[in-house]
C-alpha cells in the first residue's frame, strides 16, 4: 500500500531528496490547525521583536510623568506605565529580551542535554549511573531558586539569568535523549554500522543523533514556555534585566502595585508572556506529532 | 446460502490520509455459514481491515461502507456503538496475533478470563473463577490453578495464545475472527494451538474467520478460502481445491512458495497484472 | 588456502550470571566450506541467531573458537574481518536508518573501509540487486519491504565480502517478495562465489537455499543433514522429524 514514486518523478540529487522530505514534514505540520495558529502568533511576536525600531511608536525610555498610567488611546496603543512611558513600544523591545533569553537558553541547554543523554544511553553501566545522578541533582532544583542563588552570587544580569535557567533546562532533554538512544541502540541498523567497523563516537554522531534531534527539537520548543516564565520570574524579582530595561517580567513587577486601579499596565506584559508561551506550546505540540519517529 | 451467520455485501473501506485517500477494501462480498473460512492475502490485501470492519473496530480515519453487513438478524452497519459493545465479546470475538498486546499486563491471566465472562453474564466472582478454570482446562493447559495466578509476561507464546483463546471463547461467541493467531508462534506450537481452536469451534458450533498470509496453514485448517489481493476477493473456493485454484494470482502465489517435496533451482516470481486490481474473478455476487 | 571458510569449535554462549545464567548456545560445532550455503534451523530461543551474531562480531563474549579461513577470529574484530563477513538482517523495516537516504547508506561502508571509487561501487551494487539508480535518493520509508531488503543486501555486498550471514532474510516479507529475494540471493552466491550461513525457522526455505542444514534445539546442534536428505525425510532425530511433519505442505496440486 505504499505509494512508490515512479523513477521519472523522484529526486535526482541528495539535496532534492532532502528538500522533498522537508516539504512533506511541512505539509504534515500544516494540517495541524492549532500548530499553525501558534506559528502565526510566534511569527508576529518574533517580527515585533526583530523589527521593534520600525514598529515602535515612542522612545521606550522617554518618561512623561504628566501622563502616567494612561488608558490605551490613539497616541499610546496600550497606554502608559507608571512613569508615563509607552507600553506598546516597551513591549516590543521587551520581546527582544525575552526571546533572546529563551533562544539562547535553548541553544545552550539542548546540546548539553543531547550529549549527556546520548553518552548515558550508549555506554550504560557506571557512566550512565553517574550522569543520571548528576542529571537528577540538577532536576531537583526548582529553576527559580537555583537562578536566585546564581544571581545572588554573581550579580543580576541577563547573561547570568540565561546561565541559571540553562542549568535547569538541560536535564529533561538529557533524559529524553537517553531514552531515545537506548531504544535506537538495539536496532539492526546500528548493528549494521557496527559491522562496518564504526567507532562508538561515529555511531553516536552519525546515526544516533539524527534520531534524537527531532524529539529534542520538539521537546525544547515545548520547554520554551517554562523558560520564558522563569525568565519573566527572574525579571519580576528584579534579578534579570535591570531597569529601565523593558523586560516583560520587570514590567509586571512595577505594575504590581497598580493592578487593581490600572490593570492594563500589568495586563499588557502579562498577556504578552501568556501568548508567547501558548504559541510555543502549540507549535511544540505540532512538532512533536510530526517529528516523533514513532509515527514513521 | 440460506441463513448465513454473517453476510457481507460490497464492503468498501477508504482511508483518508494526509496526502491521499487509500481504497483499502474494494467491494468485498461473502457469506459465512457454520464453517471455518480462511481469508488469505499478502500485506496490503485488506484482509485484516475486513476482519476489523466486521466488528466495527476500524481506525477512526477509515470510512466503512457496505450494501449489507448482517450478523444473523442484526444489521451491523446500522448498529450503534452501544449495541456493538454488547455484540463484541459475547457474539463476535477476535483473537489477535500477539497475546502480549491483548492481555492486561497488570492483571493475573485467570482474573482476566473470569472478567471476560462476567462482562456478559451476571455471576458471582467465585462462579466466574470456576468457569475460567474450566476454560483453561478446555484449552489443554495442564495446571489451570497455577496458570490462573500468573501474569502475562510470564507466559510463553503458545500458552499465551491458548489463554487468549480461552478468554475470547469463554462467552461462547457465535463468530470468531482470528487475525494471524499463529504467525508469531513456532511451527510445532502452531499445531497445538490450532488443534485447540478447532476443538472449541467444533464443540460450540461457532463460525470462524481465519485471517492469514500462510496459504498452507489455511488450506490445512479451514473449510473454505477467500483469496484477497489489493482489497478485492479474487477467489472463493473450498480449501481442498486450493491446489487447483483458477486465478493466476493464487496460482502464482502457490508457485512462488519453496516446497520440500518439489525442489526447484529458481522460485517462480509473480508477475503482477493490473487486471487483478480491477476485475474480480470468482467470488460471490 | 583451506577448503573450510568458517569453522565453529565448541561454541558456548551464556547470558546473565550465577543463578539466572542462561546457556543460549551449548557446545555448537560446524564447518562451512568455501562457496557452500549452510543453514541453521530451529525454533525461537534455540540459539541460532545468537550463533550468527557471535560469528558476525556483534557479541564478543563467547567460549570456544571461531575460525575464518583457518585463522581464529579475535574478540575485537578489525576492518578486514568486517570486510570478509557481512550480515543481512531479518526486519527490512529496522535494518535501514530511517533518516538516511540509500546513497548515504551505501557510501558509508565504502568510505569507512577506505575502498574508494564510491559512485561506481554504488551504481554497480544497486544494479546487482536489481534496483535502478533512482533508488540512490530514496528514503527507506519510500521503499517497499522487498526493496528495503535489496538495499540491505546491497549494503552488505558493497564491501565485497567473502561470506554473507543471513538472519531470516525473508521471514518478514510477503511470499511473492520472498521468492524474488531468495532468487536474488541464490544468483548472487553463484555469480560472486559467496558462502552463506543462513538462519531460519522455515525449513522449506532452508532446504531450498542451503546445501546442508543443522537443526538446533535448546542451544545444541542436534544433527546436520544434507538438503536432499531433509526433503526425503532421511533424518535421525525425532525432533527433526516433528519439525518436518509440522512444516509439510498441505496443498497438493
Amino acid at each position: 500500500m505504499t505509494d512508490i514514486t515512479p523513477a521519472a518523478l523522484g529526486p535526482r540529487t541528495p539535496a532534492e531528496a532532502r528538500l522533498q522530505q522537508l516539504r512533506i514534514t511541512a505539509l504534515k505540520l500544516r494540517r495541524n490547525a492549532s500548530a499553525m495558529i501558534g506559528l502565526v502568533i510566534l511569527l508576529v511576536i518574533f517580527a515585533g521583536a526583530i523589527f521593534a525600531p520600525l514598529f515602535a511608536t515612542h522612545d521606550i525610555f522617554a518618561q512623561d510623568l504628566g501622563n502616567r498610567l494612561a488608558l490605551p488611546s490613539a497616541d499610546h496603543w496600550f497606554g502608559t506605565d507608571e512613569l508615563g512611558r509607552d507600553i506598546y513600544s516597551r513591549l516590543l523591545y521587551g520581546g527582544r529580551i525575552t526571546l533572546y533569553i529563551a533562544c539562547l537558553t535553548a541553544v545552550i541547554s539542548a546540546p548539553i542535554g543531547l550529549v549527556v543523554g546520548m553518552l548515558s544511553g550508549w555506554y550504560g553501566g557506571w557512566l550512565d549511573m553517574v550522569l543520571m545522578r548528576v542529571t537528577e541533582i540538577f532536576l531537583a532544583f526548582p529553576s527559580l531558586i537555583l537562578a536566585l542563588a546564581f544571581v545572588a552570587a554573581l550579580g543580576p544580569s541577563i547573561e547570568n539569568a540565561i546561565i541559571a535557567i540553562s542549568l535547569t533546562a538541560w536535564p529533561p532533554i538529557a533524559r529524553l535523549a537517553r531514552a531515545e538512544t537506548m531504544m535506537v541502540r538495539r536496532s539492526d541498523y546500528i548493528a549494521a554500522v557496527r559491522l562496518q567497523g564504526a567507532s562508538s563516537w561515529q555511531i553516536m554522531v552519525g546515526h544516533i543523533a539524527p534520531m534524537c534531534v527531532p524529539s529534542v527539537i520538539a521537546r525544547v520548543t515545548l520547554n520554551m514556555a517554562s523558560i520564558i516564565l522563569s525568565a519573566a520570574g527572574l525579571g519580576f524579582l528584579g534579578l534579570g534585566a535591570q531597569p529601565p530595561s523593558p523586560e516583560w517580567g520587570a514590567m509586571l513587577s512595577s505594575a504590581r502595585q497598580f493592578i487593581l486601579s490600572n490593570g492594563h499596565v500589568a495586563a499588557a506584559p502579562g498577556l504578552a508572556i501568556l501568548m508567547t508561551s501558548i504559541a510555543f506550546n502549540l507549535v511544540g505540540d505540532g512538532l512533536r506529532d510530526v517529528l516523533d519517529p514513532r509515527n514513521d | 446460502m440460506t441463513d448465513p451467520v454473517l453476510s457481507v455485501r460490497n464492503l468498501n473501506i477508504h482511508f483518508h490520509g494526509a496526502t491521499r485517500t487509500t481504497h483499502a477494501v474494494r467491494g468485498v462480498s461473502f457469506d459465512l455459514g457454520h464453517e471455518k473460512l480462511g481469508i488469505v492475502g499478502e500485506s496490503g490485501s485488506g484482509k485484516s481491515q475486513t476482519g476489523r470492519a466486521i466488528m466495527k473496530l476500524s481506525a477512526p480515519s477509515a470510512r466503512v461502507t457496505a450494501d449489507a453487513l448482517r450478523f444473523g438478524a442484526t444489521d451491523l452497519m446500522a448498529a450503534s456503538e452501544k449495541q456493538m459493545r454488547t455484540i463484541r465479546g459475547r457474539d463476535i470475538a477476535m483473537i489477535l496475533q500477539d497475546p502480549k498486546f491483548s492481555l492486561n499486563p497488570l492483571m493475573k491471566v485467570g482474573k482476566q478470563i473470569a472478567e471476560a465472562y462476567r462482562i456478559h453474564h451476571r455471576v458471582s466472582a467465585a462462579e466466574a473463577r470456576q468457569k475460567a478454570l474450566a476454560m483453561l482446562e478446555s484449552v489443554h493447559i495442564r495446571n489451570p490453578e497455577r496458570v490462573y495466578e500468573i501474569l502475562p509476561h510470564e507466559v510463553s507464546g503458545g500458552m499465551g495464545q491458548r489463554i487468549m483463546i480461552a478468554m475470547m471463547l469463554i462467552p461462547e461467541p457465535k463468530l470468531i475472527i482470528a487475525d494471524e493467531p499463529t504467525s508469531a508462534l513456532d511451527v510445532t506450537v502452531r499445531r497445538q494451538v490450532l488443534a485447540v481452536l478447532d476443538e472449541l469451534v467444533e464443540r460450540t458450533g461457532a463460525s470462524l474467520i481465519f485471517i492469514s498470509h500462510d496459504l498452507n496453514l489455511v488450506a490445512d485448517f479451514c473449510d473454505r478460502v477467500l483469496v484477497m489481493y489489493a482489497g478485492r476477493v479474487l477467489e472463493d473456493l473450498p480449501a481442498r481445491d486450493l491446489g487447483r485454484a483458477q486465478h493466476p494470482y493464487t496460482r502464482a502465489l502457490l508457485d512462488s512458495l519453496p516446497r520440500l517435496d518439489d525442489p526447484r533451482a529458481e522460485l517462480a516470481v509473480m508477475q503482477r497484472q493490473d487486471s487483478w486490481r480491477t476485475a474480480p474473478i470468482g467470488g460471490q455476487a | 588456502m583451506s577448503d573450510i571458510i568458517l569453522e565453529a569449535r565448541d561454541l558456548t554462549i551464556e547470558f546473565g550470571e550465577g543463578a539466572t545464567a542462561v546457556t543460549a548456545v551449548d557446545g555448537a560445532a560446524f564447518k562451512i566450506r568455501r562457496g557452500e550455503s549452510f543453514g541453521l534451523i530451529g525454533e525461537s530461543g534455540c540459539g541460532k541467531s545468537t550463533i550468527l551474531r557471535a560469528v558476525a562480531g556483534l557479541n564478543p563474549e563467547y567460549d570456544g573458537d571461531l575460525l575464518f579461513d583457518g585463522v581464529e577470529l579475535p574478540d575485537t574484530r578489525r576492518r578486514e574481518h568486517y570486510r570478509a563477513m557481512q550480515m543481512v538482517f531479518q526486519d527490512p523495516y529496522g535494518s535501514l536508518h530511517p533518516r538516511k537516504m540509500v546513497q548515504s547508506v551505501l557510501a558509508e561502508p565504502v568510505r569507512r573501509m577506505g575502498l574508494g571509487d564510491e559512485q561506481r561501487r554504488i551504481d554497480e551494487v544497486l544494479r546487482n540487486v536489481g534496483l535502478g539508480p533512482e533508488f540512490r535518493f530514496r528514503y527507506p520509508h519510500e521503499c517497499s519491504g522487498g526493496q528495503r531488503q535489496r538495499i540491505a543486501i546491497a549494503r552488505a555486498l558493497i564491501v565485497e565480502p567473502k561470506m554473507l550471514l543471513l538472519d531470516e532474510p525473508t521471514s518478514a516479507l510477503d511470499v511473492s517478495v520472498q521468492a524474488e529475494i531468495l532468487n536474488l540471493l541464490a544468483r548472487l552466491r553463484r555469480e560472486l562465489g559467496l558462502s552463506y550461513l543462513m538462519v531460519s525457522h522455515d525449513i522449506a526455505v532452508v532446504a531450498h537455499m542451503c546445501d546442508r542444514v543443522a537443526i538446533m534445539r535448546h542451544g545444541r546442534i542436534l544433527e546436520e543433514v544434507g538438503a536432499q536428505d531433509v526433503r526425503a525425510g532421511r533424518v535421525s532425530e525425532d525432533y527433526t522429524r516433528d519439525f518436518l511433519a509440522a512444516s509439510a505442505p498441505a496443498i497438493t496440486a
